[in-house]
């Protein structure tokens, strides 16, 4: 029995340039995700409702809390799950944003998404 | 391109006026369970109900793969309001169990319902259950998310 052997040389610099590669290639697709993460809570903050002295009857009021609050996160856990989050942790938001029995629905984040949604795929192939 | 939302509400009101499941919870006179648009609901109703929210439309997310057939799809994304003053939030998730099985991926009793469109799918997106606190009763808002696509025929 014969035993021919190929040796290949450069392997080693082929798996460098392919990891090489896929961080590029993860680099990308995450600052394209950030991208419509800001385009999506730039939109956000101008939907947000915004209290003034006449809708809550304080004079003088001050209003922007709500639409200050909103904040980005990515997936922490996995950085090959391409998600971010945008969300509002003000502990009134979801009554606002979906209504209670005596209070209309005013849902801006899910407007802010519904409304951005085609400037994603031409904003993750512009990244 | 003419909106399908004035044939889809109408549509998604029947499918759920029928539902066996919402039936079982709770209904009307007509042996209907009580599921209005938001404007119809009546003065006083007390709950379980569910409500129509909102419908809204938009073209299909990638105008570039446009085909004939995209071209005259539109994306709908349906909000509906369960309220129920059960003690807990037992009937609340019994609720969206029914609105559920009523409607993901049914978008054949949906497209039995419309004219002039087709309905090429519906899919459950997101359920929140909310304690509302607003009133002297405590009551369980659930709010429901739906995504269908319709084309004109």
């Amino acid at each position: 029995m014969s035993r021919i052997t190929i040796r290949i040389r450069g392997a080693s610099d082929f798996k460098a340039a392919n990891q090489a590669f896929m961080q590029q290639l993860i680099a990308q697709a995450n600052a394209g995700l950030d991208s419509i993460a800001d385009i999506t809570k730039d939109e956000a903050q101008r939907l947000c409702p915004v209290g003034t002295p006449e809708s809550t009857g304080i004079k003088g009021y001050v209003g922007g809390t709500l639409r200050d609050a909103h904040e980005i996160m990515p997936d922490v856990e996995d950085t090959y799950r391409f998600i971010r989050y945008l969300y509002n942790d003000t502990y009134y938001a979801r009554w606002v944003h979906d209504g209670t029995y005596k209070m209309p629905a005013r849902p801006w984040l899910m407007n802010a998404v519904w409304r951005t949604r085609s400037q994603f795929l031409p904003e993750m192939m512009r990244v | 391109m003419t909106s399908s939302i004035p044939v889809v509400r109408p549509a998604i009101i029947s499918v759920l006026k029928n539902s066996a499941g919402l039936i079982a919870i709770s209904h009307d006179s007509d042996n209907k369970a009580p599921v209005y648009s938001m404007r119809g609901v009546p003065q006083g109703l007390a709950p379980p109900y569910t409500v129509v929210r909102s419908l809204q439309s938009a073209p299909p997310l990638d105008p570039r793969s446009a085909s004939s057939f995209t071209l005259r799809a539109q994306e709908l994304l349906l909000t509906l309001d369960t309220w129920s003053s059960f003690d807990g939030p037992d009937e609340s998730e019994a609720m969206h169990k029914a609105i559920f099985d009523a409607l993901d991926e049914q978008e054949e009793n949906i497209q039995a319902l419309l004219t002039g469109f087709t309905c090429t799918w519906c899919l459950f997106d997101t359920n929140d259950q909310i304690e509302d606190e607003s009133t002297n009763i405590r009551l369980f808002h659930g709010v429901e998310r739906y995504r269908l696509r319709t084309e004109a025929i």
